[in-house]
């Protein structure tokens, strides 16, 4: 698009043992004689001394725009490169070639100048990314949400010199916590009862001039991206918009269904009630002189109870022994999940006087007699004489409105994203049968809570039981809607004091989102990223691909011409959407599908009397690239015709990149990515699942090709498989050998 | 208490508004520009395409060849649509859409800059968008100035910087969450490579999935940002001071390589000494002259101390090729000033020795839970396979120990939360390596804590995994070495004495600060760090915790520590 005047020269590293393992006269005449490049250096290093010196005075006087240094893995010495104006573009002769390979061998040589090669045609056809934008129109946050966890983020937000608005959509603050009292610890000494102080916090955020709350009002509707979310505020008074840099969604959870606790004796009295219910008793001082307080042990509801309601069991088994130290509590549990600093609690419960019971309930009757099967004594043993019985609950996640009925049944529909119950060991390599085929993943019922005006429907995606997110042992706040974080038990089941410390982080994520938007950089995990797709609609054929493929929904349709449009601030860079379009009209300054074809052209392929055949191997950068890195570092050998392509995301592999390199003669090609489906490792969520989708249909054209199925494979690999890589490598290489040279080499 | 911001802002707006045409032609102009670049591009693309023989490909190219012209005037057409619907928040901004529905009002009414797109919208979403553009035209006007509210920018500023102690996964967590929210970090670790315990760790529950593949992100993140300063093999010896001006002492110790090591390795060439690996917990031996690991960031090579004053020393000195390594260095000592400071030192596994009843000094096939993980791990001392350390063996009959430590007020007094989860994966390492292998679990609670229950019963769907509910009394040496589990299950009350190739104790967590604190650091009575207002606890630090609760813990600890260092803004 600009007028980007190429200035590119060629910095040939010889230290770490690369001038004595390659020819370096020839990898220099491979770079300016053939591949035109003007100049080449050469340094014992680029990375310090003299050489780096010399590296930095080209860019900075403007005498070379793109450098093309070929040494070291793009994974070291980044952060002396990055401070260079101009593009940098690393060939990797080191990991890749020389510690892979035998020194001084014809075949390491020409392994070289392919990553030459390829890193000149690199160059060619790439340039330096620019923003999408000056800056965007928001940098005020919008809470979902009235709760403990949005008032929290609300006011943490605010400390943080942030403006925010919060949207309740009931007629006051304060959640289920305004109904309630006593609250479990949540500090050292992790001890004691404490006032859950939601008054106080309240009128921290009332009083707060950089919160302006709306309460019975509900999210109409949201359209555009982080930085310019443009919302739909809907009260009975009248709708309103206003225009939002990100979102916060601290909806908080309900009630399971009672009549799941039916078992448990529920609605055969009055007595018999869910801890919910019995925390308005305790509240309004209704204190009975015996309880039992069974937890729950239904292994559905476990996951919407964690720990909790343990610890609210306690809790409330507590509250009863303060209020009236002669009462008799029963806490009856076949699991006591009271992890980390709750064990404190729990011993100060026992020292009370608390009677904790292990086994399992037989039966509550009406007359509130409770049987429990006694382990330790092997024997059914009736309790009698309990005032009340008190059953525990799971909390399920608001990730629906459940006041508002779904439009329709299908793509409004919220489904689960993955099965969680499925068995998950692995033994002798085999994938274990499912316990039971309807995991299609469960809809919840709702509407949508923020109505998000996108192709790919209103909701946040969920995982498993409903909670909004996606990596959620190392990026817990990563949701699959950019700008848009959740927090407190919408995210997971939590106790006030971890939904406080929830919100913070929340909070941290949507500021930060704000300032990376406003700068028109990618969030995570291509953090600070400037390149963006630009579409070709010259030639693009309104198939919907990208639209439908995005994993994060950043890509809209015109709804007058069909045409994708992009909403850049949602877009995470990843280029599934390229991998996606069947006309390759999707590109980035950087990476696009005409840079990728030429550098697959640009590896010179032996012709068929040298029997030295060429198997490209495009991978995940972020893990199956490390992967071989560390192959190299472990000295491990590896098949010496594989030449290697990262790319952002196996999700942004065409078919076009995969033919041409068939027509081109390369005689296999690997593709390597994270692993998809259930617990999937792909830091895009669905790109390596999407790969995978497409590469099931290059069967045909290998058929219409008149080649074998087997010379296109696609691999996992995680980025532990240093060793497995190697392997793999080297097996497809024989699978290849086997097979012999590709029909339509020159 | 937002509408009445607008009016110190009087300059911009006026600017604003002169600017929008202006802007609007240069817009249009690029788009143009951009709309003949992307035709020649288009162009190289349908010739690929024709290849790939799609026919609707096909049909579109047809179209272009018949006129190249009308196709030409199209897409400029489309381009400029598409620029503002995409960039709308440039310089003019307030028209140009940010939603769908007004990238097509743009697309239709392509001539009107500003307010006439709206001729053929129905009344409702007439008044709608009427509404939208002025929300988006007050949030534009406002944006400056919550900007100066919200950011600081400053670098370099020593009362704004942030300290984070500890470069394992809540330390790398907190560091580039504050620094991508703008702020100046300094990430300490006390060893020569980032990544902590988890590092170590074969792989995460409930995924299965190896720890390196989130830290790798981590590590782009961090050669990404210049905010971000890495020092390694340093601790802190005391802070004084208080929030927005916090003197550290620290100190560093030598690794005998200086600067910038590109990780060649040919110091390690030059040596045959070996050292006991920290890396796998001293369980195999390393060359004294190493990478950490092979994911060692930064990846530089370090000098064990017992080569100095050796015959190698002369020897590695000439190996390096760029001379940087140098027995002269000592223990540096120095001071940072910073606004406020994170304490991610995380945590280590309670000493097994001092439950002297579980034998774990008098056989090797007692270990720790994370010695398990080295032993599965793929470069760990047997290259993962989960094999009996007394005599290389496969370890087909294992035992698991729950609380081995922790839930004891002789030891640690509170459960440490992870242990549970981590045996259920450990049962699976041994269980996905040997069809014919059993693991039992001996355990008081399984603890499936978060969402963690479905982890559990996708373990206990293993018919070979038994979980037996009894603390192990003791445990015995038996006549072939292999350790013998004594004790009574609580259930039946039957008494057991099982011999085991392998026995796993699930070690508690101990925090890393419990002994040996620096001065003017608040904890509580088991050692973990207590948040003061400028000092935060990020991860294990702050107590027992899982990775999912540590690293939520720490992009809270990043918040909390620029609110403490805005208070000097």
């Amino acid at each position: 698009m600009s007028e980007f005047e190429r200035k590119p020269c060629v910095y040939l590293c010889e230290g770490c043992g690369i001038k004595d393992a390659l020819d370096i006269d020839d990898l220099e005449r491979v770079a300016t004689m053939e591949m035109g490049v003007p100049e080449a250096k050469r340094s014992d290093s680029f990375c310090a001394g003299d050489g780096y010196e010399t590296l930095k005075k080209d860019m900075e006087s403007g005498d070379v725009n793109q450098a093309i240094i070929v040494g070291c893995s793009p994974r070291v010495m980044a952060e002396q490169f990055r401070e260079l104006p101009g593009q940098v573009i690393r060939a990797n002769i080191r990991e890749q070639v020389v510690w892979t390979q035998p020194p001084n061998d014809e075949d390491t040589q020409m392994m070289a100048a392919d990553n030459i090669r390829m890193a000149a045609a690199q160059a060619q056809n790439s340039e330096p990314p620019q923003a999408y934008w000056d800056a965007a129109s928001s940098l005020k946050l919008l809470v979902v949400g009235g709760g403990v966890s949005g008032l929290s983020a609300a006011r943490e937000a605010s400390k943080t010199g942030c403006e925010v608005v919060l949207v309740e959509k009931s007629d006051a603050l304060g959640g289920w916590a305004a109904k309630w009292s006593k609250t479990i610890p949540g500090a050292a000494p992790y001890t004691g009862l404490q006032e859950n102080g939601i008054a106080d916090l309240i009128k921290e955020v009332e009083e707060d001039k950089n919160i302006t709350v709306h309460t019975n009002t509900i999210i109409g509707q949201t359209e555009g991206m982080p930085g310019k979310f443009t919302t739909q505020l809907v009260n009975g008074k009248g709708d309103s918009w206003d225009v939002f840099g990100s979102i916060i969604v601290a909806t908080g959870w309900r009630e399971m269904d009672t009549a799941k606790l039916e078992h448990l004796g529920y609605g055969k009295s009055d007595d018999i009630v869910t801890d919910i219910q019995f925390e308005q008793r305790l509240a309004d001082g209704n204190i009975p002189k015996t309880a039992a307080i069974i937890i729950n042990p239904d292994k559905e509801i476990q996951p919407f109870s964690s720990g909790v309601s343990t610890k609210v069991a306690i809790k409330q088994a507590l509250q009863i022994m303060q209020a009236d130290p002669d009462a008799m509590v029963y806490v009856i549990y076949e699991e006591l999940r009271a992890h980390g600093t709750a064990e404190s609690f729990y011993r100060e419960a026992q020292e009370a006087g608390v009677v904790f019971q292990k086994g399992e309930v037989k039966s509550v009757d009406g007359d509130l007699t409770v049987t429990v099967h006694d382990d330790l004594l092997g024997a059914n043993i009736p309790m009698t004489g309990l005032d009340v019985v008190v059953i525990t609950t799971g909390m399920i996640p608001n990730s629906t409105n459940i006041d508002i009925e779904a439009a329709e049944k299908g793509e409004d529909q919220l489904k689960d994203d993955i099965r969680p119950n499925l068995p998950l060991i692995t033994i002798n390599g085999e994938e274990p049968e499912a316990a039971s085929d309807d995991d299609d993943g469960d809809v919840m019922p709702g509407g949508p809570i923020l109505n998000l005006q996108y192709r790919q429907g209103p909701h946040i995606p969920v995982l498993a039981n409903g909670f909004a997110d996606s990596h959620y042992i190392c990026f817990p706040y990563e949701t699959r809607r950019t700008g848009i974080y959740t927090c407190g038990p919408v995210r997971r089941p939590m106790t006030i004091a971890e939904a406080k410390e929830d919100a913070q982080g929340a909070v941290l994520k949507a500021i930060q989102a704000m300032r990376m938007s406003n700068q028109a950089e990618a969030v995570h995990p291509r953090v600070g990223d400037l390149s963006y797709p630009e579409f070709g609609l010259n030639i693009c054929t309104k198939c919907r691909r990208c639209t439908v493929e995005c994993p994060f929904g950043a890509i809209d349709e015109d709804p007058e011409t069909d045409y994708p449009v992009l909403n850049p601030s949602r877009c995470r860079r990843c280029g599934t959407c390229m991998g996606a379009c069947p006309v390759s009209t999707i590109s980035f300054k950087n990476y696009n599908p005409q840079m990728v074809s030429e550098m697959i052209s640009a590896v010179e392929i032996p012709d068929e009397f040298d029997e030295k055949p060429r198997i490209l191997v495009m991978a995940c950068e972020n893990d199956a690239i490390p992967a071989l890195d560390m192959a190299g570092i472990n000295r491990r050998q590896i098949n010496k015709y594989m030449r290697v392509i990262p790319v952002r995301c196996l999700g942004s592999v065409t078919l076009l990149w995969v033919k041409t390199a068939l027509e081109k003669g390369y005689d296999g090609i690997m593709l390597m990515g994270c692993k998809s489906g259930d617990d999937y490792q792909c830091h895009f969520v669905k790109g390596s699942a999407m790969a995978q989708e497409r590469m099931s249909k290059v069967g045909e054209t290998l058929q219409s090709m008149m080649m074998e199925e087997e010379r296109v494979a696609v691999t996992e690999i995680a980025i532990s498989d240093t060793r497995k890589i190697a392997d793999t490598l080297n097996s497809f290489g024989e699978t290849i050998e086997g097979l012999g040279l590709n029909p339509f080499k020159m | 208490m937002v509408d009445d911001k607008n009016k110190s802002d009087k300059p911009d707006e006026v600017d604003e508004e002169e600017d929008e045409f202006a802007a609007f032609e240069r817009e249009a102009k690029a788009a143009a520009a951009a709309a003949a670049a992307k035709m020649a591009e288009g162009k190289k693309a349908a010739e690929t395409a024709q290849a790939s023989a799609s026919p609707a490909a096909v049909v579109e190219e047809d179209d272009e060849e018949e006129d190249e012209f009308a196709a030409f005037e199209r897409e400029a057409r489309e381009a400029a649509a598409a620029a503002q619907a995409n960039m709308g928040g440039g310089a003019s901004g307030s028209e140009a859409a940010a939603s769908t529905s007004q990238a097509s009002e743009a697309a239709a009414g392509e001539e009107a800059p500003a307010g006439d797109d709206d001729k053929q919208a129905a009344p409702v979403s007439d008044a709608n968008a009427e509404a939208k553009a002025k929300a988006l035209e007050k949030s534009e006007k406002a944006a400056k100035k919550q900007a100066k509210a919200l950011f600081s920018d400053n670098v370099g500023v020593a009362s704004q910087t942030i300290l984070v102690v500890g470069g394992g996964i809540a330390g790398v967590t907190a560091a580039t969450e504050a620094a991508e929210t703008g702020y100046d970090v300094i990430l300490l670790e006390k060893g020569p490579a980032l990544g902590g315990r988890v590092t170590r760790l074969n792989r995460y529950f409930p995924k299965l999935c190896n720890p390196n593949c989130g830290l790798e992100i981590n590590y782009q993140r961090i050669r990404k940002n210049p905010r971000i300063k890495v020092m390694t093999m340093c601790e802190v010896a005391g802070v004084s001071g208080d929030k927005g001006n916090y003197t550290v002492s620290v100190s560093k110790q030598p690794t005998y390589v200086n600067g910038m090591c590109d990780g060649c390795g040919k110091c390690a060439d030059a040596t045959d000494a070996k050292v006991p690996n920290d890396y796998n917990y001293g369980m195999d031996k390393i060359s004294a002259a190493h990478l950490p690991h092979e994911h060692a960031y930064p990846m530089a090579y370090v000098v064990d101390p017992s080569i100095k004053g050796s015959d190698d020393e002369e020897k590695l000195v000439a190996a390096c090729p760029k001379g940087l390594i140098d027995f002269g260095q000592e223990t540096e000592n120095f001071d940072l000033n910073v606004g406020a400071i994170i304490w991610a030192t995380g945590w280590q596994p309670y000493d097994a020795s001092k439950i002297e009843v579980y034998s774990y000094d008098y056989s090797p096939d007692i270990i720790n839970n994370v010695e398990m993980e080295r032993l599965a791990n793929h470069d760990g001392p047997t290259g993962g396979e989960v094999k009996r350390p007394s005599n290389g063996e496969p370890a087909k009959k294992v035992a698991l120990i729950q609380c081995a430590g922790s839930r004891d007020q002789n030891h640690l007094a509170y459960c440490s939360m992870i242990c549970c989860l981590a045996s259920l994966k450990h049962a699976a390492y041994v269980r996905e390596q040997y069809p014919d292998s059993t693991v039992d679990i001996y355990y008081i609670d399984i603890r499936a804590h978060d969402k963690m229950s479905n982890f559990y019963e996708r373990i206990r769907y293993d018919e070979n995994v038994n979980f037996i509910k009894s603390k192990p009394g003791h445990i015995d040496i038996g006549e072939d070495g292999r350790p013998v589990l004594c004790g009574e299950r609580t259930i039946d009350r039957e008494i057991y004495r099982e011999p085991y190739d392998l026995v796993v104790l699930a070690t508690g967590m101990e925090a890393s600060l419990a002994n040996n604190a620096p001065e003017g650091v608040k904890q509580d009575e088991y050692g973990f760090v207590i948040d003061d207002g400028g000092q935060f606890a990020a991860g294990t630090a702050g107590g027992p915790f899982d990775v999912a609760l540590s690293t939520q813990s720490a992009t809270a600890a990043a918040l909390k520590a620029i609110q403490a260092v805005r208070a000097g803004k």
